[in-house]
């Protein structure tokens, strides 16, 4: 079958994106890191796309997530300080407290296992228990048995994340 | 009767990964247990809320990719949101024209159905097990994945755990049914059908009700049944024309119906000679669609 690039690029971008955002935490990292993976495909033309363009994402990513490790030691060594946030602009109130909320599913994702977090991100991109079998090495059987440990701990470290937050504003409200 | 489902395995059902003779296992199992019902329904909400989750953590630029293609007609694995209301009548739509004589075969509409359900649990592919179903339900699946409706996540505290129906109640059905449909007793219904009463086998009755036919053959049929758990399901059996707005009132207020099945036809003798209009025969109720398929396939004729 001839590799149609325009059609898994149209069916699977935004997916990847999505998939490498919640690795690397920048849009548009994640944007750029995805024109990397089509390009690898347009040179490899893989006879399973879908599966693969995923794998070679998986890679990339790990591959920035060390990098970016390196880089920010550097800058410490440079720097002798921390590396500040962001600056919040205070006309983009919606902003912040989307900022706010995808911070808290951040630090809750970041408490899954890497096996875990891996398996419920391939299950968002739309790929399927083999798929997921297929490039994560489990069993299929134990696909549904892992995503539906991540899913619940998701539930769980955010829920508590909103309790605590829930906490703290009624103790600042109430000293 | 088999122990408890697992955990596990609600979810891979919930996901549509499960093979069609497990799916109907499963099925056949949550409609006698309540515990497995309750089960399946904590799951469905930890899947709800985990793709809220994960929709919040997404690029602004690709977060809603089904908005972002609308009108360009490119593919899309994601798909948009749409009222219930609007999916009951694009379905409703296709379950007519599925059960014309010289339609092509139901699942033909698939693609088109799959572009607009808003949930998995909303319309399950039948067991064909062809290439064309399991494409359809794939797409089914995906867009099951992600059109969950979007909230801002509230403390935890403040909000008690949305939970679906697990109990039908009588008032859920009984108001679309409640004018020009004729209470009447097991008998005279039984005489106005000819002998052909659809219900389910083995399943208390509770209600019938007929409604008068437009094309003027046999009236249409509403018997109410009750599951051993208590449970209420509605069977509706009449000329197409009268059954599918009715299962389109019924789904647009999120109640499930199974997949229609026809029915002996009417043969009506007029000035321009035989009419014969179509009957179908659906099962409602708050289940998924594979329990109430299972309950249509015990479906009498009497």
């Amino acid at each position: 079958m001839a590799f149609d690039l325009d059609g898994l690029y149209r069916t699977t971008y935004d997916a990847v994106v999505r998939f490498l955002y919640r690795k690397v935490w920048d849009a548009d990292r994640a944007e750029d890191l995805a024109q990397e993976v089509f390009m690898r495909a347009l040179a490899h033309q893989p006879d399973k796309p879908r599966s693969w363009v995923f794998a070679v994402a998986a890679n990339i990513a790990r591959d920035e997530a060390r990098a970016a490790i390196r880089r920010r030691k550097h800058l410490v060594l440079l720097t002798h300080e921390p590396i500040a946030s962001p600056a919040r602009n205070s006309d983009v109130e919606d902003g912040m407290d989307h900022d706010e909320q995808e911070a808290e599913v951040k630090r809750a994702l970041s408490t899954l296992s890497p096996r875990d977090r891996e398996v419920l991100l391939l299950w968002d991109a739309g790929m399927s228990y083999p798929e997921i079998a297929e490039q994560t090495g489990l069993a299929v059987g134990a696909v549904g048995t892992t995503l539906a440990r991540a899913r619940k701990r998701l539930v769980a470290a955010h829920d508590m994340m909103e309790e605590n937050r829930v906490e703290q504003r009624r103790a600042t409200a109430h000293p | 009767m088999r122990p408890h489902i697992p955990e596990d395995e609600l979810h891979a059902y919930c996901d549509g990964e499960l093979s069609p003779p497990q799916r109907v296992e499963i099925a056949e199992h949550l409609l006698g247990c309540l515990i497995c019902r309750a089960q399946h329904a904590e799951v469905n909400e930890v899947r709800a809320r985990t793709a809220t989750l994960l929709a919040i953590a997404a690029p602004r630029g690709v977060r809603a990719p089904g908005i972002q293609h609308a009108g360009t007609g490119a593919p899309r694995r994601r798909l948009p949101r749409f009222t219930a209301a609007a999916a009951a009548a694009i379905i409703g739509v296709g379950v007519w024209f599925s059960l014309q004589p010289d339609q092509a075969e139901p699942v033909a509409a698939g693609p088109q159905l799959a572009a607009s359900l808003p949930a998995a649990d909303f319309l399950l592919p039948g067991h064909s097990g062809s290439d064309r179903a399991a494409t359809w339900h794939r797409q089914v699946t995906i867009a099951a994945r992600t059109t969950v409706p979007a909230r801002v996540v509230p403390p935890l505290a403040t909000t008690p755990l949305a939970r679906p129906h697990l109990v039908a109640t009588a008032t859920d059905v009984d108001p679309v049914v409640a004018s020009d449909w004729n209470s009447a007793s097991w008998n005279e219904a039984l005489a106005a059908s000819d002998g052909s009463l659809a219900h389910v086998s083995g399943l208390a009755v509770t209600e019938v009700r007929m409604h008068p036919s437009a094309s003027g053959g046999r009236p249409t049929f509403m018997v109410r049944q009750q599951l051993p758990d208590g449970n209420l399901v509605w069977v509706f059996e009449g000329p197409v024309d009268d059954v599918a707005p009715v299962n389109q009132l019924l789904q647009a207020s999120g109640i499930a119906m199974s997949l229609p099945s026809r029915t002996h036809p009417d043969y009506v003798f007029g000035a321009n000679g035989i009419n014969r209009p179509s009957r179908m025969v659906t099962v409602v109720g708050h289940l998924t669609v594979d329990s109430l398929n299972v309950l249509s396939a015990r479906i009498k004729l009497q």
